[in-house]
């Protein structure tokens, strides 16, 4: 079961990344606005999508933990964190076709970015306090599969390498503003950035939508646990039925198992406290019941 | 698609899996099973030159057919598996509880 204290650590992450965003879209909308660049203008439109996710994926969690199993939701509501990634990839995209239309735009008539300075220093710290919301994030995923973190991390990083990109342009520009071919060198470095956004968002949606579309574990999983079945084979002496279920990352696996009649209770809990703990080290973080079957045996 | 034949060859039920062992076919291999007088052969060959495909479905009815087996003083073991329904043994441990052979008479013979 994931944890309260992974659960708060994911929400707290989350805070500090619309924290973030709020306060890099008041700068940058700053920025835009006394400089009249063009550059930061569509980093500002960006940075709002962003904060825009950053609070959807935020608001998703809030739901998610506050709406446990019922009987409605017998395995919880966990696939809305893949919905919401999918959210994410989707702002991203939409990100991407945004600075691709301007980028199109400058190639066909270049002109040197304005407002270099607050550019500069806005590009530069953002690209430092992605890259710390990326690793951040990392950590947390090391310790428990999520598709929020897993999104964020992705977004984040995209984000740190494109203000990166885009701080080093800004520096490149107003050193070799003096060559016309430097005007080429923002948009050329926003498809770039465009790339790293398309590949982020790819990356989302493929894991997310599959997780959304398969139910049960793949088989690659479930001859894992026939694996340990085999290993533990003379403790029962049936398999009625193997049941698995994904609920967003969370895995549930059920066993029936049909044991000795002559067999006290206690010895039977034995065994199947023996194979619980088998099943759910092969899967971390998994949910296991083992349960004594009355169902008959099909060869009987 | 399953198609299940079967022969008798020196008190060895030699059954001859052809197609695919999933979750749609395996109760096939059940009755069948059943009705091969399971009691009076309890050692039992699984033929798998023509099975293409067995999922986690179909290695459960292997195992409950093995257990039966063995509890009438038998035993179940493979022979000639394509390269994925040998991988798919290894990795599910069926490969070492049951025995793999070449052939079908490697098979009996190891049996018998």
């Amino acid at each position: 079961m994931i944890s309260d204290t992974s659960q708060n650590n994911k929400y707290k992450n989350l805070k500090i990344a619309a924290l973030f965003c709020l306060v890099d879209i008041f700068l940058t909308g700053g920025a835009a606005f006394f400089s009249n660049s063009l550059t930061i203008m569509s980093d500002f439109f960006k940075e709002v999508a962003d904060f825009t996710s950053v609070f959807f994926a935020l608001l998703t969690l809030r739901v998610i933990n506050s709406h446990k199993a019922d009987e409605k939701f017998s395995y919880g509501i966990g696939k809305l964190e893949n919905l919401a990634s999918i959210g994410v990839s989707i702002l991203m995209l939409m990100s991407a076709a945004f600075i691709l239309y301007h980028a199109l735009g400058r190639l066909q008539q270049p002109e040197h970015p304005q407002g270099t300075l607050p550019g500069i220093i806005i590009f530069s710290l953002s690209a430092i306090f992605s890259l710390f919301l990326y690793l951040r994030n990392k950590k947390i995923l090391k310790t428990q599969k999520s598709a929020i973190v897993d999104s964020q991390m992705r977004l984040w990083l995209s984000k740190a390498w494109l203000d990166g990109l885009m701080a080093t342009v800004l520096i490149l520009s107003a050193l070799l503003s003096n060559y016309h071919w430097s005007a080429y060198l923002d948009p050329l470095t926003s498809l770039v950035g465009v790339i790293l956004l398309l590949h982020g968002a790819w990356k989302i949606s493929t894991s997310s939508v599959h997780e959304l579309l398969d139910a049960s574990l793949e088989e690659a999983s479930q001859l894992l646990i026939m694996k340990k079945l085999v290993e533990y084979i003379d403790d029962y002496e049936s398999v009625i039925k193997i049941r698995t279920r994904r609920s967003g990352v969370q895995i549930y696996i059920e066993v029936f198992l049909g044991f000795n009649p002559n067999l006290k209770m206690a010895e039977v809990q034995g065994k199947i406290d023996h194979l619980t703990s088998a099943i759910k080290s092969t899967f971390e973080g998994s949910e296991v019941v083992v349960v004594a079957s009355a169902e008959n045996n099909i060869f009987e | 698609m399953l198609e299940i034949k079967h022969e008798v060859i020196r008190n060895v039920l030699v059954i001859n899996l052809i197609g695919r062992l999933d979750s749609s076919t395996s109760r096939l291999l059940v009755e069948r099973m059943i009705s091969e007088e399971l009691s009076t052969n309890p050692r039992i060959v699984f033929n798998c030159k023509d099975l293409n495909y067995i999922s986690s479905e179909g290695l459960r009815i292997t195992l409950m057919t093995a257990k039966k087996a063995k509890s009438l003083g038998g035993a179940l073991t493979l022979c000639e598996m394509n390269a994925f329904v040998s991988e798919v043994m290894t990795i599910s441990g069926f490969h070492e509880l049951l025995g793999a052979h070449a052939n079908v008479d490697l098979a009996i013979n190891a049996i018998s």
